[in-house]
């Protein structure tokens, strides 16, 4: 994760504002119904069923003066009392050794609402009776589109949930291809995800490739699992030439990944060691409980020594339960999951693993339009820039031709930005919301004053 | 007549087809009842990221599947040496060519799954793979060496930022680099430890053999039965280095390959090679198309190299009064000579982004070529200069 002292005062904006959007506002398809969950570990939680698949049940807690949704796996729950009449956990999510202890039914109960479809957008497939529907969504597709905050955006993940929807979707797994970007766009992706991501769909993560700000946000997803050669990890803030984020900045970052892991149901620890050097060591009980120390001796195993910063391996991922399992192909992942049968929603295409969904072509389309904006980008701005300083002395014809041309770049720029906000952040050091009034007006004004004529 | 004349053409057609299929297809032996093994060789050799790059293979792995290949060899033979006469030594540092050969693994992992109806067999056989080319064979399961073959080349974690920024930075760095390293060879099935000791100077690796398989010690050997496959130091002495002996970090060869199992046998020829899968009684060895993939791509890429340095050698001429530049001569003359050069810049614009992964930063620093974002600025600028010319 790269940041730039303007991105680390962004990254602290939206922080503060992550505080406010963690409060969970009901969704579309909630089930109405107070609640009494008891956890196999005791633990009695009470509040409201806000949704039901597949035996995962996502409990609406109150937690002082704000609210937390929390989804609990069949793997978790002994017993549910709703509204007074009391049912046993799914009979077949024993607790089992992870992976699956974090699985759940294969079959889907035919009770089990589906996101309803908004009116306007009918379902593309029909729903085969009792088969979950699972979609895979790419965040990054490796070295030319795949940063964070220019190809990884919250805004084209969001505007995919109504297509998510229309095809009737059970299941998003997210595949994670990417070597980080920037810290400012983390939050907002986290924020997505589990606020309207992990509501309306099992959100799964299959991780390949997630350094830096893509493990930050694919944190905030409780079902993790890894291709072979998966990594996930290596998330010091920087900026510059390897300068650190410090003192306050990077207290910003920790406590901002504190309140993430919560959201993924995941020891702080684990992140903590992949921002700073931090010595880490678990040990896993022989029932399946994994513990966390911060040195390098009290667990069993050493996952980071004091003097490094941690990057699992699909391997140590696996081995302290951070992941549910290890699948290559997306049947591995079918079976890691604990689906026997599962529809995947999408056109085939050549040279790609999965089907392609609505929702996954907008990624593709996303990515696509910002790749090419962004290879000319630059030379909009320099063209730009030298057309608006070459009226002087010229006859009005010539002035004319040449705000032209700026015109043309200008509407080129502020079409890059339309797809994508954050160019007007990283390309200008300027707010979106503010890129009308503190750069496009200017450069209006500054047009016209070169079709202006030159008095004789 | 037409079709007196189609017979008689299809006659020879039939007896073209069976001559050709008798050299295309040399049986080795043939089974009674099973149909032979198709086998099917890539040659690799070359500088690696230029020659050895993935557009070609992946046509050859495609020639492959297209003939319904069992098993796929995949020689590796790519250079290591800094001009034609001084090799690299073994110690030379180029981890970072991993993410080079991150463009070429996918081919022989994800890609047989998503691209063959029955993935083959892929036989990685080492003779030179230093560098990048080092984390290649991991993906496979299969790894042989030549008696002289060698793997490596690959040091740096530790080491390769060092002074540059703040000491958590480069240890990020280093973490994600090794992470990545080592899910090659957890997908290959090797333990991962092993591409540490290759990567890390000063990582101490032991291993001993129990019930045939290594075990392997991050500590110096404790027993007779241990052997240390590195020495802990950071650093190497000048004559292991000339020697080719050096130890700070992990270079396979084939006796140590062989020994912790990394490599399944040593061959020197194919016949060995077959001899050792098992496949000597009934394989063919299909004569694909790889060998010409290869040498087009070489030959492509080498005469688009020439071209675009021939079209900077005459704009240079240009500026240095060759030709008509900006400025000078008629309006017509003008606008003719920025046409040229427009057309000129979109061929060599072109060229790049052709043959863009294999012209890499140091082929633009060798040959003195701009990059394409600058071409494209110089392009704009004729355009400019056209657009407020006056005749």
């Amino acid at each position: 994760m790269r940041t730039s002292k303007l991105k680390s005062l962004l990254a602290g904006f939206l922080l503060g504002a992550a505080v406010l959007t963690g409060v969970c506002a009901p969704t579309a398809s909630v089930l109405a119904g107070t609640a009494q969950v008891t956890l196999k570990d005791g633990t009695v939680l009470e509040g409201e069923i806000v949704r039901e698949l597949e035996g995962i049940v996502w409990l609406k807690i109150k937690a002082g003066r704000s609210e937390e949704t929390r989804m609990l796996t069949p793997g978790e729950v002994k017993s549910i009392v709703r509204d007074g009449a009391a049912t046993k956990a799914p009979a077949d999510s024993k607790p089992a050794e992870k992976p699956a202890d974090k699985a759940i039914p294969a079959t889907k109960p035919a009770e089990s609402p589906a996101p309803a479809a908004p009116a306007s957008e009918p379902a593309s497939q029909p729903r085969k009776s009792g088969v979950p529907r699972a979609a895979v969504i790419t965040l990054g597709e490796g070295t030319d589109k795949d940063m964070v905050g220019v190809y990884v955006m919250a805004k084209p993940l969001n505007d995919a949930i109504a297509a998510l929807k229309a095809d009737n979707v059970d299941i998003v797994v997210f595949r994670i291809n990417s070597g980080g970007g920037a810290a400012i766009e983390v939050q907002k992706l986290s924020d997505v995800i589990y606020n309207e991501f992990r509501k309306n769909f099992r959100t799964v993560a299959w991780i390949d490739w997630a350094i830096s700000a893509a493990a930050m946000t694919s944190h905030a997803i409780e079902e993790i699992y890894f291709t072979p050669e998966g990594a996930y990890g290596a998330c010091t803030a920087y900026h510059g030439d390897f300068v650190a984020a410090k003192d306050a900045d990077l207290e910003r970052f920790l406590f901002q990944m504190e309140k993430i892991s919560t959201r993924g149901n995941h020891p702080f620890e684990i992140m903590r060691a992949m921002q700073i050097m931090a010595p880490l060591s678990a040990t896993v009980s022989p029932s399946g409980d994994v513990s966390f120390y911060q040195d390098e001796t009290s667990g069993d195993i050493l996952l980071n020594p004091k003097d490094r910063v941690l990057t699992f391996n699909s391997q140590s991922a696996a081995k302290i339960k951070f992941s549910a399992g290890t699948a290559s192909t997306l049947d591995e992942l079918a079976k890691a999951m604990q689906l026997t049968e599962v529809e995947w929603v999408g056109v085939k295409k050549p040279g790609y693993m999965w089907p392609i969904c609505r929702a996954e072509q907008m990624q593709m389309d996303f990515r696509e339009k910002t790749y090419r904006d962004e290879q000319l980008f630059d030379e909009y701005v320099q063209t730009l820039n030298q057309v608006l300083g070459m009226g002087s002395g010229m006859d009005d014809e010539r002035r004319a031709k040449l705000a032209g041309k700026a015109r043309e770049c200008m509407n080129k720029i502020v079409a890059a930005v339309n797809n994508n906000p954050n160019m007007a952040t990283f390309k200008f050091g300027i707010m979106p919301e503010k890129f009308r009034e503190e750069w496009v007006e200017p450069t209006e004004k500054k047009i016209k004053e070169l079709t202006k004529k030159e008095k004789k | 007549m037409l079709s007196a004349f189609a017979g008689v053409g299809r006659v020879l057609g039939m007896a073209a087809i069976t001559l050709l299929a008798s050299l295309v297809s040399v049986p080795r032996a043939v089974a009674q009842d099973a149909a032979p093994t198709r086998i099917y060789v890539i040659d690799l050799n070359g500088e690696f990221g230029y020659d050895i790059s993935q557009t070609p293979i992946r046509q050859a792995m495609r020639d492959a599947r297209n003939q319904n290949a069992d098993v796929v060899i995949v020689k590796i033979d790519a250079k290591w040496e800094r001009d034609e006469e001084t090799p690299l030594p073994d110690t030379a540092a180029r981890f970072d060519e991993l993410f080079r050969a991150q463009k070429v693994m996918p081919i022989f992992a994800d890609e047989l799954n998503r691209e063959w109806a029955k993935p083959p067999r892929v036989i990685m056989w080492v003779k030179r793979a230093m560098g990048g080319p080092a984390f290649i064979p991991f993906v496979a399961p299969e790894i042989y060496f030549t008696a002289d073959g060698k793997m490596g080349g690959v040091g740096g974690i530790g080491t390769m930022l060092e002074g540059k920024g703040d000491e958590v930075v480069r240890q990020k760095q280093y973490s994600l680099r090794m992470a990545r390293a080592e899910g090659f060879l957890i997908r290959g099935g090797y333990d991962p430890i092993i591409v540490r000791a290759m990567c890390q100077p000063g990582f101490l690796l032991t291993y001993r053999m129990e019930g045939g398989k290594p075990v392997f010690f991050e500590r110096a050997p404790e027993r007779p039965d241990e052997f240390a496959l590195t020495s802990g130091e950071k650093g190497d002495s000048m004559q292991a280095i000339i020697r080719g002996t050096t130890k700070s970090v992990l270079t396979l060869d084939a006796d140590t390959a062989r020994a912790i199992n990394v490599s399944k046998g040593t061959a020197d020829t194919l016949d060995d090679l077959i001899f050792q899968l098992g496949l000597s009684r009934n394989s063919t060895i299909i004569e694909g198309q790889s060998k010409r993939y290869q040498e087009n791509w070489k030959r492509d890429i080498n005469n688009a190299t020439k071209e675009i340095k021939k079209i900077l050698e005459d704009f240079n001429a240009d500026q240095s009064g060759g030709g008509v530049v900006a400025g000078t001569g008629s309006y017509e003359q003008r606008t003719q000579s920025r046409g040229k050069q427009i057309r000129q810049y979109d061929t060599i614009i072109n060229k790049l982004k052709m043959y863009e992964e294999a012209f890499g930063p140091r082929w633009h620093q060798e040959n003195r070529v701009p990059s394409i974002a600058q071409l494209i600025s110089e392009r704009e600028q004729i355009e400019l200069q056209q657009l407020i010319d006056k005749k």
